[in-house]
């Protein structure tokens, strides 16, 4: 992967950015204190300015490149968008399924959402995956480490 | 207690049933998950730690290091066998011993890795003891100006030596350190960054940082483009792991050399095993008298690399152990495990908790042990799991991760964080920041906080109490050139674009 100015310097703009809003809302909200006595607010507020100063540099220089490289072609950013929604979704399910659901309904959906970002499972398989990987969960976690969530459940918190 | 009874201790500590049993344990899933390719160390690891909070700390501690073992042990297994290396020292390993697995000399190959692994493991391990009492002797003047000026040393060189730009790694150290911060402030009780959740106020949970950061984030950057391929298991049965008087010949030097190269690498703060690794591979192909063997298939180009990043993985415990400061994210990852389960690394530990400190450096040895013993008959096992497709492997990653979060505080928000920072780490990884500064900034963040903070008080609110120092003063004024060095690196290199490694541990 080579160095991507044109995305370097859109990263280092926003990490600029996310500085400044950290910093000033460390100092909005969280007292200063004085350098002898420092309150909560003061080293947040240093970390999130250095942190915006920092993309800022990352950004200048990024820039530079891409004058001194004009006509180049930079690729762009491959994101697999699909893969990543796939796996987050999953793994945001499970967080969300298994308080109210147990942990068999939670695993399933995991197992069952995820799969589906790579192009090679089909749904059969993806029913046997889930299946079989729910059995072992509960084999590990529930039998063999003797975790406390229930298997299935309707609305345990 | 004079050095002979602390071994005595160690042993005894390390040897006992529960805690063999553990070793054991850790090793075994640590290969078992380092084998799968797609999972490096940290991954790895942090699927692994929620694992030993049900134990008592030393041993998890204990587990904790096997597991380590095991996950870099596997992760050579994988870079021979498929050339698929999860991790930057691992490649090194793949340069020569995949071509000899190509030419049907894969056992021999597995058999010489381990052996080198135990061979650096036992140098760093010596090492490791006879230095740490001198360190943590000398810590035991450090007041806070000391801590904090090693700590911020750690962070820069951290940042500094990983694959591909400093600016970046620093970008990724400031952002750790800012994770680090939320929730509660250790002096006023204030809440911090909180945004009202109750579930932020006693910060964010190392194990869900370090699964999303690089459990998910490898999933998602993995999935599609790895393929299991077919491996002959004849190259790796019994008969096939005879090296020839040749190999063990050629073998001798480079395992000497690898070791100390890694020895002194080890203890550097931001280099650890990868780059010993790298350097080793770098001196072995000068000093050969055929450099033109290597990277095809040169005994000698795995033994040295193989024993230096084993060698730099014991060293590495050095700063971590007697000073409580992480080098590196794996052994950042290793501090937070043992500041949960309530320990404070530090120069008191040696002497507060010896058998602590001893067992566990006891059972590296026993640690090493296993893994030659265990890893000799069950090649055929890993091979085995390398031929399972990994569009079947993933989804059970991510339910092992997501049931492992959970377990920590039994926190369903824990999970949900996972997901924020799988987000987060997969574009962060997409843009080529590399991931492992960060997790080090996250647990150095917090410490290096309190310690400016004391050390401001100390000194009456003026920051010339750093320089004042003679320890600190010295150290800030490296950190500086190391600084220094990394802008200018960084400016007369940037013409010409380079090539960019991957994730490094």
């Amino acid at each position: 992967m080579d160095q991507n100015a044109r995305a370097d310097m859109i990263a280092g703009l926003l990490v600029c950015g996310a500085g400044i809003v950290i910093a000033v809302y460390a100092y909005a909200n969280y007292p200063m204190g004085s350098l002898r006595r420092m309150g909560p607010g003061m080293f947040p507020m240093g970390s999130g300015s250095i942190l915006a100063l920092l993309g800022l540099v990352l950004a200048i220089n990024s820039w530079r490149s891409l004058r001194a490289e004009t006509g180049r072609d930079w690729p762009t950013v491959q994101f697999e968008l699909r893969t990543a929604f796939l796996s987050v979704v999953g793994v945001v399910a499970f967080a969300l399924l298994l308080r109210p659901l147990g942990l068999i309904p939670a695993v399933l959906a995991v197992v069952g959402i995820s799969a589906l970002s790579d192009g090679k499972n089909t749904p059969l398989g993806i029913g046997v995956l889930a299946l079989f990987l729910a059995a072992l969960a509960t084999i590990i976690f529930k039998f063999g480490l003797g975790m406390s969530f229930p298997l299935f459940a309707w609305n345990w918190s | 207690m004079t050095f002979a009874d602390n071994i005595v201790l160690g042993l005894e500590t390390a040897l006992s049933l529960n805690n063999l049993m553990w070793c054991f344990v850790g090793v075994f899933m640590g290969t078992l998950l380092g084998v799968i390719p797609g999972i490096g160390v940290l991954a790895a690891i942090s699927m692994l730690f929620p694992l030993t909070f049900q134990l008592e700390p030393t041993a998890a501690l204990i587990m904790l290091a096997g597991i380590w073992y095991g996950t870099t042990y596997g992760g050579s297994t994988a870079s021979i066998l498929l050339n698929v290396p999860g991790t930057p020292s691992s490649a090194i390993t793949a340069l020569d011993g995949y071509p000899m697995a190509q030419q049907g000399r894969a056992g021999v190959a597995l058999l010489m890795t381990t052996l080198a692994s135990f061979f650096g493991g036992s140098v760093g391990i010596i090492l490791l003891m006879g230095f740490s009492g001198t360190i943590s002797q000398m810590a035991l003047q450090f007041s806070s100006t000391e801590y904090f000026a090693l700590m911020l040393l750690g962070l820069i060189a951290a940042s500094g030596m990983t694959s591909g730009a400093m600016i970046k790694g620093l970008i990724m150290v400031c952002l750790g350190v800012l994770f680090g911060l939320v929730g509660s402030d250790i002096y006023s009780g204030a809440r911090r960054f909180t945004f009202g959740l109750v579930e932020l106020a006693d910060g964010i949970a190392l194990v869900a940082l370090a699964l999303g950061l690089f459990g998910v984030s490898e999933v998602i950057a993995s999935v599609g483009k790895i393929s299991a391929k077919g491996v002959d298991p004849a190259s790796v049965s019994f008969k096939a792991m005879k090296p020839t008087r040749d190999d063990v010949r050629r073998s001798w030097f480079p395992m000497l050399r690898g070791s100390a190269v890694g020895s002194f690498f080890g203890t550097l703060p931001g280099t650890g095993p990868s780059i010993a690794a790298f350097m080793s591979y770098a001196l072995e192909r000068r000093v050969a008298k055929e450099p033109e063997r290597f990277g095809k298939g040169a005994i000698e180009g795995i033994m040295g690399p193989e024993s230096a990043n084993n060698a730099a993985d014991q060293t590495a415990f050095i700063p971590t152990l007697a000073l409580g400061i992480p080098g590196s994210a794996t052994m950042a990852l290793m501090l937070g495990a043992l500041m949960i389960h309530g320990i404070a690394p530090g120069p008191q530990l040696m002497t507060e908790q010896p058998a602590l400190f001893w067992g566990l450096v006891m059972s590296f040895w026993i640690g090493n042990l296993l893994l030659l013993v265990l890893n000799i008959p069950l090649i055929g096992l890993w091979v085995r799991l390398l031929t399972v497709p990994y569009q079947w492997l993933f989804p059970a990653v991510l339910m092992f991760v997501c049931i492992g979060t959970y377990s920590v505080n039994n926190s369903g928000f824990d999970v949900l964080l996972v997901a924020f920072f799988g987000v987060l780490g997969y574009v962060l990884r997409s843009l080529s920041f590399p991931a492992a500064p960060m997790l080090l900034g996250f647990v150095l963040g917090p410490l290096m906080e309190e310690h400016f903070r004391r050390a401001m008080l100390l000194g009456r609110g003026d920051p010339m109490t750093f320089l004042h120092r003679p320890i600190s003063a010295t150290v800030l004024l490296i950190t500086l050139v190391l600084l220094i060095w990394g802008i200018y690196s960084a400016v007369s290199k940037r013409s010409a674009s380079r090539s960019q490694r991957s994730e490094p541990r």
